[in-house]
């Protein structure tokens, strides 16, 4: 931890993988993702305690790049919890989100039974045990069998379709699947859910309303020049300030993709390896690329609008 | 452990809360109240900003109803809060020492009871690391309702009638506007796993690798393609006050969309698909005026659409496409040319709307020669006036189906105020 940010942030005792963190109140579950080097709002705080004591999904909106992923990631390893991941798109059904059965060695089982010259009844059992079951993130999540729930991060909600929204509710309220051949399966601890969705459509009112909802927008100033330096660790309060400073500048103009958090991130760690300790015109004309990423947008930044950006920014500190 | 005192006190309190809300429009369950009941024992109740935002991650549903919600919860407690100062110590302050039990509470028992309540109907501030500005806690609820409601007007004003300052929101709303292709089903088809047809030759791929077996039957649908939208629009004197703002809107409906092409008319006619394709939308409206040389002056409907039909028909009405003209009808030229030319036209294309901004007005008729000779060979005739009008075409756009209008000298009229 730099040395620079103690007056701000609490000492961080190392804890050892898996020992779980005092969560018992918001402010310990603040300080304690602080610790994790994610700096969170305290609604966020907010939403995530009442997540985990009222036992309902918490959805999390917002645009790309603001740390929706990272929270639950972050939230796994200070609950010493496994974290299962749902990547949704068009076209997620339950086959490959819930369980699957491997025909492939099904059939193969069948060849060599029939050759051994075994049973019907028997030979059914075997078939369907769960040595042929291949599952998917969902069951893992439900059939989990240690005393810590797992955390289940169905990411990126918005790619899926409303057939699985709907299937989604179904689970999200029972947590419970049932397989024709094997029965039902009910999870003992109820796994702790958080859903991301970065709005490219609106999630079904009937599924948001069973979550607990909390929008994340892009940090503010400060915010930001916190995150820079807890997880960049050379940056510098100069060169941090500074970063910060004209991304914020750069969301108040018209572009087509605002620098999401992980793009200042990403341009304060290139700067770093390029041995810059604050902004130099030249290296973020160079470096633009960090931060923009679509054509129309460098072409406006890059030049005129970049230089006097940068003049501002170190006239500021 | 439910807390007893919190059951009487404040449920009906919250239920109250989730009604208000539900008048306003914000869609609130019970079940969302009552997790808000449950959760007031796992929140700070005595610290205000914590109470906000449990209710608002509790109840909230979308970020844009934040606004309003924010207007709602302020102008509630306030509500509260003046009501309990006068009532809070006659009636309640008893009833609430009655209801407590020792053990129920934390610390000091009846008084607690009461001061938390106290705290709980005040007015919360606005927490530094959420938002902006700081503000007059009586007025925000008021500002914040007027500003969503002024909205709500806006929509709906005749764009004749736009003050100046209003015309920049206009056209920030404008360019909000989200448009969704009419689709066309095509012959060809393509993977899908709930389709209607089967796909017997992924069906043999898949038996290969179990041996012979069918597992799962294949799929496949019939693709569908957007339809070609082409737009004309008048910009002669007469539509002067809507130029501006259709210019808007003509490059907003390009955003996202697969082929729209666009033209202009007054005298003559301009192609200004190309212009609009910059995304920047002043830009564009600067290229197209240095394009267009017959702005504000007379209008020859007739000319113009021929000029169309000969020189862009084939090309741009293939494949079923959707013609939409905006005009109001005043025309210099001849109808007769303008009947036939129109008439021409609306064979060629699958539906042909025509977009009159003086619909609008109450006591229109169309009765101009133009107007009247344009008729008979429009399938729909709609108004453009307002943006509320605008959404409502590009819902319109968006639902038509395959079928082809009933044609043979009818149309059907459709003003939407």
């Amino acid at each position: 931890m730099p040395e620079d940010v103690t007056s701000t942030f609490p000492v961080v005792e190392a804890r050892g993988a898996g020992t779980p963190a005092p969560l018992a109140s918001i402010d310990q579950l603040q300080q304690a993702l602080l610790g994790q080097y994610y700096v969170a709002d305290r609604s966020l705080a907010v939403a995530l305690h009442l997540c985990r004591q009222l036992g309902k999904p918490l959805l999390l909106e917002g645009e790309a790049g603001t740390g929706k992923t990272e929270v639950a990631k972050v939230l796994a390893s200070l609950m010493g919890a496994r974290l299962i991941r749902l990547q949704c798109y068009e076209g997620l059904d339950v086959s490959t989100a819930v369980y699957e059965w491997n025909y492939a060695r099904q059939m193969l089982e069948i060849r060599l039974m029939e050759a051994q010259g075994r049973s019907r009844e028997e030979s059914l059992k075997d078939i369907f045990s769960q040595e042929f079951l291949i599952k998917r993130p969902l069951l893992q999540a439900i059939e989990h069998h240690d005393p810590v729930p797992p955390v289940l991060l169905i990411d990126e909600l918005d790619r899926a379709d409303a057939e699985f929204e709907a299937f989604l509710l179904e689970v999200l309220s029972d947590f419970q699947i049932s397989i024709p051949e094997l029965g039902t399966i009910r999870a003992v601890t109820p796994p702790v859910v958080l859903l991301t969705s970065n709005r490219t459509r609106e999630v079904h009112d009937a599924l948001k309303r069973r979550c607990i909802y909390h929008w994340i927008d892009y940090p503010s100033l400060e915010k930001e020049r916190q995150i820079l330096l807890l997880k960049v660790p050379d940056v510098g309060q100069v060169l941090a300030r500074q970063v910060s400073a004209f991304v914020h500048r750069l969301r108040e103009l018209d572009l087509y993709k605002q620098p999401g958090v992980s793009e200042s991130l990403d341009w304060a760690r290139a700067l770093v390896l390029l041995g810059q300790s604050e902004l130099q015109e030249a290296t973020v004309q160079e470096t633009l690329g960090c931060v923009l990423k679509y054509e129309e947008d460098l072409h406006k930044i890059q030049g005129a609008t970049a230089h006097s950006l940068v003049a501002e920014v170190r006239a500021g500190v | 452990m439910i807390d007893r005192s919190l059951d009487h006190a404040y449920t009906h309190l919250l239920l109250d809360f989730g009604r208000l809300l539900r008048d306003a429009g914000l869609r609130v369950t019970t079940g969302q109240i009552l997790d808000l009941c449950r959760a007031l024992n796992s929140i700070d109740i005595t610290n205000r900003e914590e109470f906000y935002q449990a209710a608002r991650c509790l109840l909230l549903t979308r970020h844009q109803d934040e606004q309003l919600f924010r207007a709602l919860f302020v102008a509630f407690w306030q509500r509260q809060q003046t009501r309990a100062e006068t009532a809070l110590d006659r009636d309640t302050h008893s009833d609430l020492l009655a209801q407590s039990s020792p053990s129920s509470q934390p610390s000091d028992g009846g008084q607690g009871t009461v001061q938390s309540q106290r705290l709980l109907l005040s007015v919360p501030e606005e927490s530094g690391d959420d938002s902006a500005n700081k503000e007059e806690d009586g007025d925000a609820g008021r500002d914040q309702l007027a500003a969503y409601s002024a909205t709500e007007v806006l929509r709906r004003k005749d764009f004749s009638e736009l003050q100046s300052r209003e015309i920049a929101e206009v056209n920030h709303l404008i360019a909000e506007l989200r448009f969704q292709s009419a689709t066309r089903k095509l012959r060809r088809t393509r993977r899908a796993p709930k389709g209607p047809h089967p796909d017997p030759r992924r069906a043999l791929r898949e038996t290969l690798s179990h041996g012979g077996e069918l597992m799962t039957l294949p799929r496949r649908e019939q693709r569908r393609k957007a339809r070609p939208l082409v737009l004309i629009c008048d910009i002669s004197g007469s539509m002067e006050r809507y130029t501006s703002l259709l210019l808007r809107f003509l490059h907003a409906i390009r955003q996202g969309r697969g082929s729209v092409e666009t033209f202009v008319f007054g005298t003559r006619l301009t192609r200004i698909t190309r212009q609009l394709r910059l995304r920047d939308t002043d830009q564009a409206l600067r290229e197209v005026s240095t394009e267009v040389i017959d702005w504000g002056g007379g209008t020859r409907i007739g000319e113009s659409l021929a000029t169309f039909n000969r020189r862009w028909g084939r090309r741009v009405l293939g494949h079923g496409a959707l013609v939409a003209i905006i005009s109001d009808g005043w025309d210099h030229g001849d109808p007769a040319i303008l009947a036939a030319e129109l008439s021409h036209l609306q064979r060629l294309s699958h539906r042909l709307i025509w977009l009159n901004p003086l619909l609008g007005l109450s006591g229109y008729a169309p009765l101009t020669r133009g107007m009247r000779a344009a008729l008979p060979f429009v399938d729909d005739f709609m108004t453009c006036h307002t943006l509320q009008s605008l959404q409502d075409l590009a819902h319109f756009l968006a639902e038509l189906d395959d079928h082809r209008p009933e044609r043979g000298h009818q149309h059907t009229m459709l003003a939407s105020i």
